[in-house]
């Protein structure tokens, strides 16, 4: 496991999106952008029951994600790694603190009749990126 | 042959956004990161350096993925899953380069890069979902 610098981290808790790749039953990828955060040790992301990222991380748990530093956007962190937690516990209460993160305070989480939230937790194996130093003033 | 990009897939990717690009490793895993990106017709044109762990994983596996929100809106997304059918290189990729850092930068590049330095994937698409426009 592989510890995160405080700038990889600043960059996961600010409201940037992370485009996440996962692996089709093929071994094509896919990608798609999804609100992350993180927990002090794993990349957390959030999704949805029958949504194609958690059937494809069920069959394999490799990951990658890449998020551009939205107030400096020649700053980017790219991390490879794996999912070793996808759970509905707490899922929509994570669900709906993401959405005050990217949407605002008053932001209220949407609701779809049928379907779970799911936190996917993931384990960092890899990380690269570009001005990963402190952001200039 | 690829399909037609959707109204809303061009009206997103002609925008300043950033396409994320993923690709395979050589192990199977799949690997993504942020590119400038511009568009010719219904192919998605990606430069970049030649000497990529990118370009090598296009060279033995062609098959990418691409993912594109609208600075100004955004989901939902376009999502791109096609091939590169074809890495350009020499001037022709030199040509890319200046293409896509006017269209970021509105400004030609201070210097044309050497050939031997660039690379440009010719994507064509084999699925594409945007937003209906």
């Amino acid at each position: 496991m592989i510890e995160l610098s405080p700038e990889h981290i600043r960059l996961l808790r600010e409201p940037n999106l992370a485009h996440v790749a996962t692996l089709m039953k093929d071994g094509r990828p896919q990608t798609s952008p999804v609100w992350v955060d993180f927990d002090g040790t794993h990349v957390l992301i959030n999704t949805a029951t029958g949504r194609q990222k958690p059937r494809n991380i069920e069959r394999d748990p490799r990951v990658a994600l890449s998020i551009v530093d939205r107030e400096w956007t020649q700053r980017y962190v790219e991390i490879r790694g794996f999912v070793v937690e996808v759970t509905t516990e707490g899922a929509f209460e994570h669900y709906a603190m993401l959405a005050r993160k990217y949407a605002g305070p008053d932001a209220k989480p949407r609701e779809v009749p049928g379907e779970s939230r799911l936190i996917v937790r993931i384990e960092p194996e890899h990380v690269t990126g570009m001005n990963l130093g402190p952001r200039p003033a | 042959m690829g399909i037609p990009l959707s109204a809303g897939a061009k009206r997103i990717l002609d925008k300043h956004n950033f396409a994320h690009i993923a690709t395979i490793m050589p192990d199977g895993s799949p690997q993504v990161s942020p590119m400038w990106v511009y568009r010719h017709g219904d192919e998605v044109m990606i430069s970049t350096g030649v000497d990529r762990q990118k370009t090598r994983n296009i060279k033995r596996d062609n098959r990418v993925a691409i993912s594109i929100s609208d600075i100004d809106q955004p989901f939902p997304p376009v999502q791109i899953r096609g091939r590169v059918v074809e890495i350009i290189t020499g001037e022709a990729a030199v040509d890319g380069f200046v293409e896509v850092t006017k269209k970021y930068t509105g400004n030609e590049p201070a210097n044309r890069p050497p050939a031997a330095e660039r690379v440009v994937y010719r994507i064509e698409a084999d699925s594409v979902v945007a937003p209906n426009e």
